[in-house]
């Protein structure tokens, strides 16, 4: 294999958010100020090299609606990462913070990596939500915080980067090594679903991956 | 087929119009456009089977829509007959509605996707996206409970293109949004695309199942392939299903796939996705994850998908979904449905329970559909149980209109017919005080109704059906749990014999459609056609109306241009036509409708479709009141 580690990564947060620009900026390094609706789910491969290793990482995008959890949802389970987006200049949009990690948190391990992002952090003039409260906000959650502008590529490959640089640490932790097994160890990890549609079926992609049809 | 179009006595209404002279055609053919002459025969096959302007329902025509799909010119037309949403429309409705809003948030959400709905199509300009907004909106504040899904955004805007598509289009008169919107309705009322983007996405997983069924027996390399590389279903075919191919094709290609939607209904969309597939197959096979989903992504391949071969596979491959399903848009019908029941009972369950919540009724399992008549005839006794749940649920709810629901008069509600002089009162509330589920029929009205069930020419449609449509929704407590063999309104019956009949599953017309939301409307077709002279005025300046909207938008240069672009009257539908005599025996119409005096009026009977299936109503007042409002009540699972 060309990479020493492969991680998947999930991007969640509002519908318009911008998660599928901070994508389309870090996998390819361009923006458009008119991106598609988000339809379900999306996913890019992206390799970077962290600390001298080669990191593979599987980027999920998400649909924001809430009506699509129904599908998303199952793409949180396995994951290594969760990038958690909300767009600085929507404070409803940082509102549903807790509620996102909430949901993303009855699929997922509680150990596993989530970052929140402000993003759109090149509109200044429109800021609905300070960086000192966001990052309040983050401490309080036991995560990691970084603003991020897609359009002015500010801080989006930092963004991997430092959530590269976190699961490798943990990875390393854990010992094994192993592959992308996705950290779900205890049973914590995949934790009851109340939701039935996480108990079951559409084979998430994730995880287990081989099994996805 | 008793009924002729009145030009030429000895014309079937629906065959070509042979009688033209060759000079007639030839000035047709001259006056294409340029790019337009490679289709100069098919062109022309269907400016031959246009009468006073439009296009009649047959199944020849379906065929034909089906097979080679419609040249744009006549796209919009074509779409119009046979999805025949013409019946929704009333002058003034459309306006109504615009001036609801939906709630706040879907409002909101509706904005956030404005810029990103077909950003590179430069005809989607600030203008249509202004009309986009609006048709959601308004869609979203009839159906509070479908709203507005993502997808939805893409579906609205193409149609949106393909209203404003023909060469007499974009004029500026707002007729396309118009039309866009009503098509949109009934596409996701009549076709229930509703249950595609309500909560849960009943249909999407539906539809997903089935394709990964379909996938892992017709194409097990690629499955294979597909599991290898972690590429499941989820990451294109709901892009593909949820935008009904029209975000993922080229404008040309999405209208030809949807020339076989709108025959066949949605169920067509798992075909297309399995004919997508194979086409890419050779392709798909070469690449690794991020290639394949590269080519699931549909860009840049218009060599290998055009519409045109895709609908060309998609129909070889329609052995493998039962043929009436893709025939009138059902999908119980489908073993398929029964497998994914058994293996995932509890999204089978969310099924059923969004179509009660949603379209108000459960389609009909395919056993429950062989006592056609003798069903219905006892539910239409029933009917009065079925009719007065809701409206006493609608008595007894007065927060009607907070819940964005139209007002509704508990006094009309409750007799079913229009009160002394409250038909204007009807109109302004947007309600029809007609047969609908009532709990007292008037006799009349359950007789003519009778006459018009009995009548074997016409098994498609279930008057019962028809008429008292049993919302769930609004069922009173501890109410008895109905679950209607009569389905949502597109679900025509479904016997052995039918294999014909069943096309107008989604034959134009349609019964009373609930907006699902279970306090909101219940969308009724089922005006009779006027026996009063004062409606037949007012009903003909309806016509007009519409036509001006029509003509101005479109088709100004085609042949009938001043007719009023009425939609392919029951009249000329194959077996309907004794029904439609019964029904004109019952509104004392004489049956010619070859005599001069009925061409005004059969336009008129198009304008309500399938009324004369319905017999007479009290209720020809009411011409604006196609909706019934009702109030919000909680849903009572079955």
């Amino acid at each position: 294999r060309d990479y020493d580690h492969l991680f998947k990564l999930v991007l969640i947060g509002d519908s318009g958010a911008g998660k599928s620009c901070l994508l389309l900026r870090f996998a390819d390094d361009a923006f458009t100020e008119s991106y598609i609706t988000t339809i379900g789910v999306d996913f890019r491969f992206k390799t970077i090299p962290v600390d001298k290793k080669t990191i593979k990482l599987q980027i999920w995008d998400t649909a924001g609606q809430e009506r699509f959890r129904t599908i998303t949802s199952a793409y949180y389970r396995g994951a290594d990462g969760i990038i958690l987006v909300y767009d600085i200049c929507d404070r409803e949009s940082f509102a549903h913070v807790d509620e996102w990690l909430n949901e993303v948190n009855r699929y997922v391990n509680e150990s596993t990596c989530k970052i929140l992002i402000g993003n759109k952090c090149d509109m200044e003039s429109e800021r609905q939500v300070s960086t000192e409260e966001a990052k309040k906000k983050a401490d309080d959650l036991g995560i990691a915080y970084i603003e991020c502008s897609a359009k002015e590529a500010t801080n989006v490959e930092q963004a991997f980067q430092m959530m590269s640089a976190e699961l490798i640490e943990k990875r390393q932790k854990q010992g094994a090594g192993g592959r992308s097994g996705p950290s779900a160890g205890g049973g914590v990890g995949l934790l009851q679903p109340k939701n039935r549609e996480a108990g079951k079926g559409s084979c998430g992609g994730l995880g287990s991956c081989g099994g996805g049809d | 087929m008793g009924s002729g179009c009145g030009c030429v006595s000895q014309h079937q209404v629906g065959e070509p119009r042979q009688f033209l002279q060759e000079s007639t055609r030839k000035d047709f053919v001259r006056k294409l456009e340029k790019h337009e002459l490679k289709d100069k025969k098919l062109l022309l096959e269907y400016f031959l089977l246009e009468h006073e302007g439009q296009f009649v329902d047959t199944d020849a025509f379906r065929e034909l829509v089906r097979r080679r799909g419609v040249p744009e010119r006549f796209r919009w037309k074509a779409w119009r007959a046979l999805t025949g949403w013409s019946a929704l429309y009333k002058p003034g409705e459309y306006e109504r509605i615009m001036k609801k809003t939906p709630e706040h948030k879907t409002a909101d959400a509706i904005d956030k996707d404005l810029d990103r709905t077909f950003p590179g199509v430069e005809e989607f300009d600030e203008a249509m996206k202004q009309d986009l907004a609006q048709v959601l909106r308004g869609f979203a504040s009839l159906f509070p409970k479908v709203g507005y899904c993502q997808g939805m955004n893409f579906v609205a805007g193409f149609l949106l293109l393909a209203a404003s598509g023909s060469p007499e289009g974009r004029d500026g008169s707002g007729a396309a949004a118009k039309d866009a919107f009503f098509l949109l309705v009934q596409m996701m009322v009549k076709y229930r695309a509703n249950l595609l983007f309500c909560e849960g996405l009943p249909l999407l997983k539906l539809h997903t199942f089935q394709f990964r069924v379909l996938l892992q027996k017709l194409f097990p390399d690629v499955h294979l392939h597909f599991v290898e590389n972690q590429i499941t279903a989820e990451l294109y075919l709901t892009k593909w299903i949820l935008t009904m191919f029209t975000q993922t094709l080229p404008y040309p290609s999405a209208a030809r796939i949807w020339d076989l939607i709108v025959c066949d209904g949605l169920q067509a969309l798992v075909l297309v996705a399995l004919a997508t597939v194979k086409l890419l197959k050779p392709r798909l096979l070469r690449e690794e994850t991020e290639g394949i989903l590269e080519l699931l992504s549909l860009k840049g391949l218009e060599d290998v998908l055009s519409g045109g071969e895709i609908v060309k596979h998609a129909l070889a491959l329609q052995p493998h979904l039962p043929s009436q399903c893709q025939l009138n848009g059902a999908f119980r019908c489908s073993n398929l449905y029964a497998e994914w029941e058994r293996s995932y009972p509890d999204d089978a369950a969310d099924f059923t329970k969004a179509e009660l919540e949603i379209c108000g009724a459960r389609e009909e399992s395919p056993l429950e559909q062989t006592e056609v008549v003798e069903v219905d005839n006892s539910s239409e006794m029933e009917g009065t149980d079925g009719g007065s749940l809701q409206l006493e649920a609608v008595a007894a709810a007065p927060e009607a209109e907070s819940s964005g629901a139209e007002e509704i008069r508990p006094g009309q509600a409750e007799t079913g017919e229009p009160q002394d002089g409250s038909p204007l009162e009807a109109q302004e509330h947007g309600m029809s005080p007609g047969p609908v589920a009532s709990p007292h029929p008037s006799p009349h009205v359950v007789a003519a109704e009778a006459k018009v069930e009995v009548n074997p020419s016409m098994p498609a449609r279930k008057p019962a059906a028809l008429r008292v449509y049993a919302a769930p929704a609004l069922r009173p407590a501890g109410g008895k749990p109905q679950v209607r063999t009569a389905g949502c309104p597109p679900m025509p019956k479904r016997t052995a014999s039918q294999g014909v009949i069943g096309v107008s599953g989604l034959q134009s017309g349609g019964p009373l459609l609930s907006n699902g939301n279970g306090d909101g409307f219940i969308w009724e077709y089922s005006k009779e056609c006027g026996s009063d002279p004062a409606a037949e005025v007012r009903r003909d300046e309806a016509g007009h109306h519409r036509w001006e909207n029509g003509a101005t938008g479109r088709g100004g240069n085609m042949k009938a241009a001043g007719s009023p672009p009425a939609p392919a009257p029951d009249t000329r539908r194959r077996g309907h036509s004794n029904a439609d005599a019964e029904t004109r025996q019952a509104s004392s119409e004489p049956p010619d409708a070859h005599s001069p005096i009925s061409t005004s009026r059969r336009n008129l009977e198009a304008d309500c479709l399938v009324a004369d299936e319905r017999g007479e109503g009290p209720d020809d007042e009411t011409l604006e009141g196609q909706f019934v409002a009702q109030s919000s009540h909680s849903l009572d699972p079955p």
